[in-house]
């Protein structure tokens, strides 16, 4: 084994590894698209890629190249790195494996050790890593932040970001800007106070803090109600965006705690299911743009921004593209955070529409109530945090979608502890193939017209998804099921052109890379990922 | 738990002192033993946890599938995988279920004492009072005047039309049973729900339609075959989500149907 490790780590030196990821590197990313560099592929956050040699003609030709199955039944949600033919991927939660991107044969793993018990809703997941230079890092779900050594997977540094006991974990992929890594905190129903941090890259050291919550004193305090901001949520759990001309980067901000009850925190609850534009040098907030003020039905804007330089109505603009959980698809400008559009891309009922101002119309009682109230979209959204993407040669903005499904929002008493969750009631969620299924929901991929959100085309599924897409520049598009059926579509129409039962839930989202003259997708489908390229 | 060590360790300060600590530390964190919060305010306590930290997956009234943030959670009314004992249920609570979305919580031990009390209150609710019925009276009525035998399989005699019933006396509540007995058409999961295709080679087939995707349906035919078709290959597929079986109100009496009860409740599953 150890021989066959030296071999591996010979061929992948021959072929270039080892050389690092600069900030430049990081910059142009979209110019090298045999990499994947960071979350979600370039700072855009497009999740295209410029790689054609997999494409509407020869999509037929794939086949598996190899698979890694991980050590972990927990979800695997993350999408792996790769650079100079090494890929990089957290098991899940936060082991570490180098992995040699053309075989799949291993180099090296961290494995992390951990509490037996944390503080997370939703499964004990990380969505992936970040690279910078040399070093690999990772937040962890006990509230740690690791910076590896890239090339044997040794310690660094491992700092504690937050105390986890209270409610904290990290399950983003950090973003690196310039010599800073961001990272922020999930929680959000565990009555947390939310942030967005940044740290050394070299020595981890904190640098700044910006809490999603204002305190008092601050712009937006006023929107919470008593000291519920103490307990405000805001939580922070999908990598965000960067633009260098602007110098600003783009998150996305989770629900208000606590998630069912809005009794307790009235008021529009800032900077909860917002988009918020820092600056990355300091931390300071440059403009906001709350999507759903006083949210009671926990719907995050933890969705990818998605940036978009492009003509709207005549003139070339810098806007975010964003289809959020709530339901509506909207258009901002990222320079100054303008409204531009907004229009519903499902069934919803909680809104009679948005006004000229960005603000929702609310329809009366569709708030959760204590008898319960039926509203749409569900708990999970009529999307979530699972990427999009925008192919600059469609010009369509792509999002998965769960089309016509509702819970039924029950409020109650919230009862904080620290560290449990703080979520004052329930919603019921209807899901599809369970229990009394007469709804007539389902999941379909959809591509939307990003100057008014109208609806291009649909591949509708039998069942809802949970999985990410890709487009790529063979004009095809990636996207998955929650029964594992893995599907590549034409962009242009949606027409299937290519799926494959891979047998479990897809839970991230694809991504690709070449190595020497071969391109790869990889996806996770159950507990492992999967690795696909033409054949020989 | 320091506490529980420190007053193993001080035996020598003398039994009353070394009482007086260990009653201590049962109120502060009283594990590993039987449960000690069962009273009326204790149930409503942790009902209170259990409406915001569990109903969420497991449902209101714990019969499972709330569906909250990606949860499905099990049923709770029936006997538990997880959490035979008391003992073992409170260590569910505490520790969640490794590889499952089961989570951990932080609850002290009192609450997570009342947590207990209040689940074990879900089955009670779900029973109709005791079990009135006669298992042996129920095994027959089952097998013949029923008919039950027909369509449902129990230990592999009995026909394929219906869902099986062997071990149902573990997931489902009697409650729930007679429910389905008085009411069949009120709940029909999905893996029992039928259908009826035409293939484009003219095939009819009709069935228990155990599974979907976008692209296929796997199906146990009449005939007793299990086939999974493309829907490429088919002409069109009907689901019909309604149940087949009548209701036996009316047909059978109501000690007859308190009878089946008690019979498809004594069918368990074997436990490790």
């Amino acid at each position: 084994m150890r021989t066959l490790q030296i071999l591996a780590l010979a061929t992948a030196t021959a072929s270039g590894s080892f050389s690092q990821v600069s900030t430049d590197r990081l910059l142009n990313a979209e110019n090298e698209p045999s990499q994947w560099m960071t979350y979600s592929g370039t700072y855009k956050s497009q999740r295209f890629s410029k790689l054609d040699q997999i494409n509407r003609q020869n999509v037929t030709e794939l086949e598996l190249k190899w698979v890694f199955q991980a050590e972990s039944l927990d979800k695997f949600q993350s999408t792996p790195l790769v650079v100079d033919g090494v890929m990089y991927l957290t098991e899940p939660p936060n082991n570490v494996v180098a992995i040699d991107a053309a075989t799949g044969r291993r180099f090296w793993k961290y494995t992390h050790n951990e509490p037996t018990k944390v503080n997370v809703c939703c499964g004990r997941v990380n969505r992936g890593l970040a690279i910078w230079k040399n070093s690999l890092f990772m937040g962890t779900v006990d509230g740690r932040l690791l910076s590896l050594d890239a090339q044997t997977g040794s310690v660094n540094w491992d700092i504690t970001v937050v105390d986890y006991l209270g409610g904290y974990s990290i399950t983003l992929a950090p973003l690196i800007i310039k010599d800073k890594i961001i990272i922020g905190t999930a929680g959000g129903e565990y009555g947390i106070r939310g942030f967005l941090q940044a740290h050394d890259v070299r020595t981890g050291k904190k640098l700044w803090r910006f809490y999603t919550i204002p305190g008092p004193g601050e712009p937006g305090h006023e929107t919470w109600e008593g000291d519920s901001w103490k307990r405000g949520g805001g939580s922070v759990w999908l990598t965000g965006s960067y633009d260098p001309e602007l110098n600003l980067t783009y998150w996305g901000i989770g629900n208000p705690s606590p998630d069912w009850n809005g009794d307790v925190r009235k008021g529009d609850n800032l900077y909860s299911d917002s988009v918020i534009a820092l600056n990355p040098d300091n931390g300071k907030l440059d403009w906001y743009y709350q999507f759903t003020p006083h949210d009671e039905w926990d719907w995050d804007a933890v969705q990818i921004p998605v940036l978009v330089d492009r003509p709207f109505k005549g003139k070339q603009r810098k806007l975010i593209l964003w289809g959020n959980r709530n339901g509506f698809y909207y258009v901002l400008d990222r320079v100054t955070g303008e409204f531009l559009v907004a229009k519903a891309f499902v069934y919803q009922n909680w809104a009679k529409g948005i006004d000229k101002k960005g603000r929702p119309i609310r329809a009366p009682n569709q708030g959760p109530s204590a008898e319960g109230t039926k509203t749409y979209p569900s708990v999970q959204g009529a999307t979530n945090w699972y990427s999009p993407t925008y192919s600059p040669q469609t010009g369509l903005f792509y999002l998965s979608v769960w089309e016509s499904y509702p819970s039924t929002y029950y409020k109650g008493d919230p009862t904080y502890t620290r560290g449990n969750r703080y979520v004052g009631s329930l919603p019921q969620g209807i899901y599809p193939n369970t229990t009394t299924d007469t709804e007539p929901g389902y999941g379909a991929v959809r591509a939307l017209a990003p100057e008014t959100g109208e609806l291009e085309w649909e591949f509708k599924m039998a069942e809802v998804s949970e999985s990410g897409l890709m487009s790529t520049a063979g004009n095809i598009l990636f996207s998955g099921s929650m029964q594992g059926q893995f599907v590549i579509l034409d962009v242009f129409n949606g027409n299937l052109l290519w799926s494959m039962n891979l047998g479990g839930r897809m839970t991230n989202s694809p991504m690709t890379y070449q190595v020497e003259d071969s391109q790869f997708v990889a996806v996770s489908a159950g507990h492992s990922l999967f690795v696909f390229g033409l054949k020989d | 738990m320091q506490i529980l060590r420190i007053s193993l360790s001080i035996s020598t300060l003398g039994l009353v002192l070394a009482g007086l600590l260990s009653l201590a530390a049962q109120q502060q964190n009283p594990k590993r033993q039987s449960n000690p919060f069962t009273s009326s305010e204790d149930v409503v306590a942790g009902s209170r946890i259990y409406r915001s930290h569990c109903a969420s997956c497991h449902g209101l009234d714990g019969s499972g599938g709330g569906g909250g943030h990606g949860g499905q959670g099990a049923d709770l009314t029936g006997q538990l995988r997880y959490g035979a004992s008391d003992e073992e249920l409170y260590s569910v609570l505490e520790t969640g279920i490794p590889g499952t979305e089961m989570v951990a919580t932080f609850f002290d031990g009192k609450q997570l004492w009342q947590l207990v009390s209040f689940v074990r209150t879900l089955a009670k609710a779900a029973q109709p009072g005791t079990l009135v019925g006669n298992a042996e009276r129920g095994a027959l009525l089952f097998a013949k005047k029923g008919g039950c035998v027909q369509c449902h399989m129990i230990g592999g005699k009995g026909g394929r039309k219906a869902p099986p019933l062997g071990g149902i006396g573990s997931s489902r509540s009697s409650k729930s049973l007679k429910n389905s007995i008085l009411r069949p058409a009120e709940q029909v999961l999905p893996s029992h729900w039928t259908v009826q295709i035409l293939t484009n080679r003219g095939e009819k087939v009709s069935g228990q339609r155990l599974n979907e995707d976008t692209f296929s349906i796997q199906v146990l035919d009449s005939k007793g075959r299990l086939r999974s078709l493309m829907k490429k290959d088919l002409v069109s597929y009907n689901i019909n989500k309604k149940s087949a079986m009548p209701s036996y109100e009316g047909i059978l009496s109501d000690e007859e149907i308190d009878d089946i009860v008690a019979y498809l409740s004594s069918l368990r599953r074997k436990r490790l």
